[in-house]
């Protein structure tokens, strides 16, 4: 008569010790991962720089096109040193073309034509391409954004 | 006699200019002239000659040079008296070709042919109030030009005995180029002089149309050449441009052009129309998959706002389908089904991943009932667990404690 | 160390809560309480309070971190259960006279919690920045210059006569920091008193025999988890299927005519908007100063019928009251 109800109550309460100990565990678990830096966050979350490659890859005159952050981005080296601005024509967005030997940026789909710069010199851009930052970090360029939204 | 009178003005423009008298009898017309850009330079008499110091009809002595109202014959070499003087006119900034360009120009050819109806220099840049042309209330001021060459292009009657149409001036205001100008001012819209030409107006040829528009749109008329409409253009069979946008009227480029030029020189069912059918399928698909994601992704971002992030991605889906339409005009199937294609798949992927993250919220749902399943067990357990202690306090009562 | 436990679970064992089912609510207000704490610090980890960046972190943190969007519905709809059960609770003790002696302070201590919990709801509003929480704080602050004093009030906490960053700013140390402190502070004095002088249940106050107190370990507790679990599945349920959105960036160019607060505001909102300038925010002062006074007006436990009526009657009435103005505010 005592043996029976006594194991069926240890064996309850340890189950319910047992659930709760697992539920717990299902809290914490869900607070870790909300905690768990992610790539997505900090890339949100803050200015941040993207490597395009070393200094000596791009010789003067040259340039190179990258992605930051999904935007196309041209990367120049002019004697005066680097700059670096947005692919996307200011008209409807397509992607300009850097012409070395005229030092220009040239749009494909309505000719329009960007010094180097980044200004409008002809066509149907009224806007200059929007410039990012260039930084020289030992060796290494990285490009950041200039004036995205604060924070 | 204009060569006389010519070499007699000159001698008086180098005078420079004293106090004038014919302000005295002719207020109204000083107070114009006030404001003309000649007023800083020249006078009433180095147009007009006379003498300026007399204060009666003396100053219209004919002996000083008087010749009045000048005829509309003669007016064009009258200001090219000054105009094509590189010297006189080094100061100015201003060019000296315009009355060489005018004289190839109709306007000009007509004139020497002897019909003074034609437009002179006077009809549109004025005669007292002669504004420079960057003034906004000049009628060559970039926006006034249609107006300016309206009033005797817009004139029925007039252009009737011409045998010109009337209606161009009408015509490109609700142009795509006539929005840009009047509409949006974009300061590279073309007005009347920027096909035409100024001085030296001329229709534009046959031959010159695609100097024309090939001037702003290069890589359309790039591609037209590497197409088989450019042997059709030399053959004389089409007008390059013309012939499918029109010249004063041109719309802005829709993809029902497909349907209703290509018929005016191709049968319906001949391999040209049914390629340009394709060139339409093409490019209308690559358009549908783009405006189906925006508007997916529009939707989207209502409840999960971070779909922004695949908006460069569709934007570069956006950049291969606007380089297919100036590559359409070299009706090149292969090239334009390479870049539509690549509009496509990238509209797709973004689409896609879109969906993605819509699908969060079912999820969410699973997660939902996997934890109901948990709270329902556990109160389960805990309420045994608690009838147990109820009964072990309560032996002799009731099992329902 | 074990020895120990055990001994915490014997004293469990031994101390007893008096029984009855209104007595779980108080415990679950305390829980919530802690939930709200609890998501709210996490929250902080991702939020950044300044006018540039509060909507874009709140975004993220609804968007992209894991389970971002869950400890935020959890916060937002844990604060509107707070305050249904906290409102619950004070009715149960006002209708059961529990605030009679010697548990006056108790009240008193209940009652100013009630008042700085739903400033933390007020001040937490504005947080998101979003349009909804600009224009809503914007209009409680063109109902606070109204009241007497009220633009000194505005320069000393609100940190300006308009909305800004600075408002911002101060909004978030109120909630983060001043209010949790003296909440925090409340309520530990609160449980303390009723700890030490127990509760009053109904059945006390209806002259039916008290039921058997439960004891605190492990009955209560089991109980109260149950409750616990119930509420939970409820909270998930409703941050599941009505996650907390966002409305636009907050525009200061664009205002919202009228945005509508939440649900417990309602009828103090349709009070000021009925009597205009301080009538209305008096006489929502003068409601509260009665709610203190209840325990000193009706201090001993007596059996006076015309008494125990009247306590009833204003009762109800005011409950009733209160849901009026609520709907009447609501339709309009």
């Amino acid at each position: 008569m005592g043996d029976e109800p006594t194991t069926r109550r240890s064996f309850l309460s340890t189950l319910l010790v047992g659930t709760l100990l697992a539920g717990g565990a299902a809290i914490f678990g869900s607070i870790a991962a909300y905690l768990f830096p992610r790539e997505e966050v900090s890339a949100a979350l803050g200015p941040r720089r993207t490597k395009v490659g070393q200094v000596d890859e791009i010789l003067v005159g040259e340039g190179k096109l990258t992605l930051v952050d999904e935007e196309p981005v041209w990367i120049i080296r002019l004697s005066r040193g680097f700059v670096a601005m947005s692919a996307w024509c200011t008209h409807k967005g397509c992607i300009v073309k850097w012409d070395e030997r005229e030092r220009l940026f040239r749009c494909p789909c309505h000719e329009g034509l960007f010094d180097e710069r980044g200004n409008v010199v002809s066509g149907l851009p009224l806007r200059s391409l929007t410039r990012f930052r260039v930084g020289l970090v030992r060796g290494d360029l990285y490009i950041s954004r200039a004036d995205k939204r604060e924070g | 006699m204009s060569f006389a009178l010519a070499s007699f003005l000159l001698q008086v423009c180098s005078d420079g200019r004293a106090e004038e008298s014919c302000g005295t009898c002719h207020p109204n017309v000083r107070t114009e002239y006030s404001e003309s850009a000649h007023a800083e330079d020249l006078g009433c008499t180095s147009c007009h000659g006379g003498d300026p110091a007399a204060l009666d009809l003396e100053s219209h002595s004919i002996a000083k040079g008087y010749i009045g109202k000048p005829d509309r014959k003669n007016i064009p070499s009258l200001c090219a008296s000054c105009h094509s003087d590189p010297t006189r006119m080094r100061s100015s900034g201003l060019a000296t070709d315009q009355y060489a360009q005018y004289q190839t120009s109709e306007h000009g050819l007509r004139l020497a042919g002897g019909d003074t109806r034609v437009a002179v220099c006077t009809d549109c840049h004025g005669a007292h109030r002669i504004l420079r042309s960057r003034q906004p209330a000049s009628p060559t001021w970039r926006l006034n030009i249609s107006a300016t060459c309206g009033r005797c292009h817009s004139n029925r009657d007039l252009m009737a005995e011409y045998h010109l149409p009337a209606d161009q001036a009408e015509k490109f205001r609700s142009s795509v180029h006539g929005v840009a100008l009047f509409i949006e001012e974009h300061p590279s819209a073309p007005t009347c002089a920027t096909c035409h030409g100024a001085h030296g107006a001329a229709a534009p040829q046959v031959g010159s149309i695609r100097a024309v528009c090939g001037h702003c749109h290069a890589r359309a008329r790039e591609y037209f050449n590497e197409g088989p409409h450019r042997k059709a253009t030399d053959d004389g069979k089409m007008s390059e441009c013309v012939s499918c946008h029109g010249n004063h009227d041109i719309a802005v480029p829709d993809r029902a052009l497909f349907d209703t030029t290509c018929r005016t020189c191709h049968p319906p069912d001949s391999t040209a129309s049914s390629a340009g059918q394709k060139l339409k399928t093409l490019l209308s698909r690559a358009d549908e998959s783009l405006e189906t994601c925006a508007t997916v992704m529009a939707d989207v971002h209502r409840v999960f706002p971070t779909v922004d992030r695949y908006r460069p991605r569709l934007q570069q889906a956006k950049a291969y389908f606007l380089e297919a339409l100036p590559v359409q005009h070299s009706l090149a199937l292969d090239r334009v089904d390479d870049l539509t294609r690549n509009a496509r798949s990238i509209a797709e992927e973004v689409q896609a991943s879109v969906h993605g993250v819509a699908q969060r919220s079912r999820l969410r749902r699973i997660g939902l009932a996997l934890v109901w399943i948990f709270i329902f067990f556990t109160v389960g357990v805990a309420s045994r667990y608690r009838k147990g202690r109820q009964r072990r306090q309560d032996p002799g009562a009731s099992a329902t404690g | 160390m074990l020895a120990a436990l055990k001994d915490l679970v014997r004293a469990g064992e031994r101390k007893t809560v008096p029984g009855g089912p209104l007595a779980y609510l108080g415990s679950l207000v305390f829980i919530v309480i802690s939930l709200e704490a609890v998501t709210g610090i996490l929250l902080m980890v991702y939020y950044r309070p300044s006018a540039a960046a509060a909507y874009y972190s709140t975004e993220i943190l609804t968007d992209e971190v894991l389970l971002g969007w869950l400890i935020r519905s959890l916060h937002r709809w844990g604060f509107d259960l707070l305050v249904l059960l906290s409102l619950l609770h004070m009715i149960s003790v006002y209708f059961s006279r529990g605030y009679q002696t010697p548990h006056q302070l108790t009240w008193a201590l209940g009652i100013c919690l009630l008042v700085f919990i739903t400033a933390m709801g007020f001040t937490g509003t504005l947080l998101p920045w979003d349009q909804y929480g600009y224009w809503y704080t914007d209009s409680a602050r063109r109902t606070i210059a109204n009241i007497p004093l009220g633009n000194v009030l505005l320069a000393l906490f609100w940190g300006g006569w308009d909305i800004g960053e600075e408002v911002l700013l101060r909004f978030y140390a109120v909630h983060v920091s001043v209010m949790p402190s003296l909440v925090l502070v409340l309520l530990i004095a609160h449980v303390s008193m009723v700890w030490r002088f127990g509760i009053k249940t109904p059945a006390e106050t209806l002259g039916k025999p008290r039921p058997r107190p439960t004891p605190l370990f492990p009955d209560f507790l089991v109980n109260l988890l149950i409750v616990v679990l119930l509420t939970s599945g409820l909270l998930l349920s409703l941050a599941v299927f009505f996650p907390a959105s966002l409305t636009e960036h907050a525009d200061p160019l664009s205002p919202l005519t009228d945005p509508q607060p939440r649900w417990y505001f309602l009828p103090v909102h349709g009070l000021l908007r009925d009597l205009h300038g301080a009538a209305a925010s008096l006489s929502v002062i003068a409601f509260f100063l009665v709610l203190f006074l209840v325990p000193v007006l009706d201090a001993k436990p007596t059996q006076t019928t015309w008494k125990k009526l009247l306590q009833q009657t204003l009762g109800c009435l005011a409950i009733a009251g209160w849901v009026l103005l609520g709907i009447r505010a609501y339709l309009q």
